[in-house]
């Protein structure tokens, strides 16, 4: 099961990347894609919208269940990863390097409330 | 999961389906149905359906193809009303296992059950807005007299606010439950995790 040291997560099991400029990159981990299956369909947000902590943003879909995807933080979708639309199976080949959606946080991240790989290795144990 | 409701012999609840003859086992399997096994659905190694199905996997590859290109295709129809489509069929058809696997995915993408309720209820009349009605009605009429569809029903659906690709993503989802439903109505039936009939 990989689980990156650079990466933070959430309980939700949504990954987030801070960027040098400070934006924030968020994909689903791991254990998510696998408990999932092959993905079919990802539901994006729209680029422009505003999201807040724990909200609803998006869904992925396998033939199996779907699944809710959460905004790490309030702030703005910068960008969604468009390569996801026609191939959603993507991300369970590489699951850190597909993210799904870029955001620009309201206020500067702070890794508070999320927690670190040890402890994401902790929770899927 | 929502609440669990049951309804006319319908339920929203998880079911398994047992098949009524002779399942492909894994041991003895090709590698192209275990291939086409992994390709279908994430359970189809342990789903009685996918592993009878496996008998002919080049119909198989072929039926699963069409249901993810029809089911979750980008664009077009949402996927909750492709699932209120394909719901509203399984429901007429009297598929309980399709019905309760497409009740909890509308459940899961639209966030709420009332509709799963009243199509469970009355199919004909099911919608909690103009635009849901037009799709459940929309569905029953093609599902039961489908040489009566014209084109003011087509309008029908327009008028609510449905786009040509949307109209067509609806007919797709109601179509191949045509075929799913016959599939699962007729090589097997639904039973509870406990083995309990589910009808």
């Amino acid at each position: 099961m990989l689980i990156p040291d650079d990466l933070v997560y959430a309980e939700t099991h949504e990954w987030v990347r801070v960027d040098a400029d400070g934006m924030l990159a968020v994909g689903i981990t791991d254990f998510g894609q696998e408990q999932l299956g092959p993905l079919v369909y990802v539901d994006m947000p729209a680029v422009g919208s505003a999201v807040r902590r724990g909200g609803e943003c998006g869904i992925v879909e396998s033939n199996k269940t779907a699944s809710d995807l959460h905004a790490p933080v309030d702030g703005e979708i910068l960008a969604v990863n468009e390569a996801l639309v026609d191939a959603p199976d993507a991300v369970n080949g590489a699951p850190y390097a597909q993210w799904i959606f870029k955001l620009k946080p309201d206020v500067p991240f702070s890794a508070d409330g999320f927690l670190d790989a040890a402890a994401y290795l902790k929770l899927i144990a | 999961m929502s609440n669990v409701i049951k309804s006319n012999g319908f339920t929203n609840e998880s079911l398994e389906w047992d098949a009524w003859l002779d399942v492909i086992t894994l041991e003895q399997a090709s590698q192209d149905q275990i291939k086409v096994l992994e390709e279908s659905n994430p359970k189809a190694k342990t789903s009685d359906y996918y592993l009878f199905l496996a008998h002919q996997p080049d119909i198989l590859r072929q039926r699963s193809a069409a249901f993810n290109a029809i089911m979750y295709a980008p664009g077009g129809l949402s996927r909750a009303e492709r699932e209120l489509g394909s719901l509203v069929v399984s429901r007429i058809n009297g598929c309980v296992y399709c019905a309760s696997v497409h009740a909890q995915r509308f459940e899961q993408l639209a966030k709420r059950s009332d509709t799963v309720q009243q199509v469970f209820d009355n199919p004909h009349g099911a919608g909690v807005d103009a635009r849901e009605k037009a799709i459940a009605r929309f569905s029953a009429e093609l599902t039961e007299q489908p040489d009566a569809i014209d084109a003011a029903k087509i309008a029908a659906l327009k008028e609510v606010g449905l786009t040509d690709l949307e109209v067509l993503d609806l007919i797709h989802s109601i179509a191949i439950f045509a075929w799913a439903n016959r599939l699962m109505l007729n090589l097997g039936e639904p039973v509870f995790a406990d083995g309990r009939p589910a009808e």
